[in-house]
């Protein structure tokens, strides 16, 4: 499941400026990063996705797909943190190699475990709500310099034209019957082959057309004019409000 | 609004692989018309609208905008761009931002520093070309009818003299295509020239004030429709066959005067009606 396959541009947010967006996020992920409560980030995960769900209508489900990559390298992360070999108390031995868990890296794991899938949450919250040319814009305000962004833009665009690829050479695979018996491993072999060479010959395509267009060293969109009413900063507000009073909370109270 | 506004004298280009795309190409394109590039796939069709629209250099030969020879330094090739529109074959290559709205913006910010200006242009176009209702969705969800349309907003919105389309009823069905020929039959209305490189015989017959034929990087013939059409000798040669219209009345009427060619098929009925009737006396 990628991104750009949920995204919706009809999102409860999208009539908003990028600053007001950037209210929902930007304070919670500073304190994400504070802070050193599982429980305040397991709070955090919790309703970024939630709110992921009320405001752009994905659903659940989808949700919890486009968690399964992040997912994946985290806990291997957090494995790797929190296990260690030849324990003198194992919970595994196998042919003389003895598994267990590293008391004191144990808490280290479960932190970063909560403080990645809550910052993993908001960063999907911040995708799902904001176009690839407002987070450019976004990285321009913050002064990252020009062929960051270029390179930015055209992954992004690299990466769809992949996929796309992707899906189009494996269909007409099968249509031809690869991945049949003994077969699998050749005919995956072809497609990857295909797919980057592809994917390159289309991304060079899309600059050619790109510089028709006056390509300069800039990559500039204009967005819409926002109309926006003063009320529309409450929400935002609100959520940081009862997210750094729930800090202050477990911080002091130890929740 | 006479003269030419491209002219291409003696133009080679060679592939850096080797191939020859183009040999020795002499072509004068008249301003203010519709001009139809027909030759068979590998002709050089695609390699010379980019010629034309500066992003390759010819290996040897000139070209000329408007009496001017083409200069490649980045200050020259901008104003040259902004001149020559190019709209892509496949729309997927050219579509680049994340809404419709962003992509039209995209060569206008290229051009603009004024963002008020690109609002009110991007707005404009939105509004001749039918996109209020897709104006905030993602080009990838669109149709392929929906993407060519923005393809071509977005490069008409930047206002080049000249226009143009690499085969650009490729992948529309017969409604999007009529869609996209109106437009270009108002573009060029206002004025500007259009040139489009197609494989549809039919439509270039119907549509086009000029055709160029070409085989194998070079020009076979330029003229008249009826001119080029009518000389079946030719069309064979390049690999392409005759229009219906043509090629019927020339099966019915062996003798036919290439001016006589009907250019539609109520002027074919006439034309059938009136030898009847001529037979009949």
């Amino acid at each position: 499941m990628l991104i750009s396959q949920i995204y919706r541009h009809q999102h409860k947010l999208s009539q908003l400026p990028i600053w007001i967006r950037a209210i929902y996020v930007l304070p919670c992920f500073v304190l994400v990063l504070c802070n050193k409560s599982e429980l305040f980030n397991a709070l955090v995960s919790v309703v970024y996705l939630a709110l992921s769900i009320v405001v752009t209508g994905v659903s659940l489900r989808q949700m919890l797909l486009l968690f399964r990559a992040p997912l994946f390298f985290i806990v291997t992360g957090c494995l790797t943190i929190a296990l260690t070999f030849n324990d003198p108390h194992p919970f595994f031995t196998y042919k003389g190699f003895s598994f267990g868990w590293a008391q004191g890296n144990l808490s280290v794991a479960v932190q970063a475990f909560s403080r990645s899938m809550a910052l993993v949450s908001m960063v999907y919250f911040g995708l799902l709500t904001h176009t690839i040319s407002e987070i450019a814009e976004a990285l321009k305000y913050i002064r990252v310099p020009k062929i960051l962004i270029e390179l930015f833009i055209l992954t992004f665009k690299f990466i769809e034209n992949l996929m796309r690829s992707a899906q189009q050479m494996y269909t007409a695979q099968k249509c031809r019957l690869a991945y049949n018996g003994r077969k699998r491993l050749k005919s995956l072999s072809i497609l990857v082959f295909a797919i980057l060479r592809n994917a390159i010959a289309q991304t060079s395509q899309l600059q050619v057309a790109m510089e028709s267009r006056l390509l300069d060293d800039k990559f500039d969109f204009i967005h819409p004019k926002y109309k926006y009413h003063p009320f529309d900063v409450i929400w935002p507000t609100m959520i940081t409000y009862i997210l750094f009073g729930s800090f202050l909370i477990i911080r002091y109270y130890g929740w | 609004m006479d003269g030419n506004i491209i002219e291409l004298n003696n133009v080679t280009y060679q592939y850096p692989s080797g191939a020859m795309a183009l040999n020795g190409v002499d072509l004068k394109l008249p301003r203010g018309k519709k001009i139809a590039l027909l030759g068979a796939n590998g002709a050089g069709k695609s390699t010379l609208l980019l010629l034309l629209n500066g992003i390759l250099k010819p290996s040897i030969g000139l070209l000329k905008y408007q009496g001017c020879n083409y200069r490649y330094k980045k200050k020259d090739l901008k104003d040259l761009r902004r001149k020559v529109g190019l709209l892509f074959q496949d729309s997927d290559h050219q579509l680049i931002a994340p809404t419709v709205y962003e992509e039209i913006s995209f060569g206008l910010c290229n051009l603009y520093d004024d963002k008020a200006l690109v609002r009110s242009k991007v707005e404009e176009s939105i509004h001749d070309f039918c996109l209020e209702r897709i104006r905030n969705k993602s080009p990838h969800q669109l149709s392929a009818g929906q993407k060519k349309r923005v393809c071509l907003a977005s490069i008409i919105a930047m206002q080049p003299e000249l226009l143009v389309c690499d085969e650009p009823s490729s992948n529309l069905d017969h409604k999007h295509t009529e869609i996209t020929f109106k437009i270009l039959n108002k573009l060029q209305g206002k004025g500007k020239t259009i040139l489009i490189s197609t494989h549809d015989v039919n439509r270039a017959y119907a549509w086009a004030d000029v055709v160029v034929l070409m085989k194998e990087g070079e020009i076979l013939i330029t003229g008249a429709p009826n001119e080029v059409f009518s000389n079946k000798s030719l069309m064979e040669k390049a690999g392409i066959k005759q229009p219906i219209l043509v090629e019927a009345s020339q099966a019915l009427w062996p003798d036919i005067d290439q001016t006589e060619f009907p250019k539609d098929i109520t002027a074919f009925k006439k034309l059938l009606n009136q030898v009847s009737c001529a037979d009949l006396s």
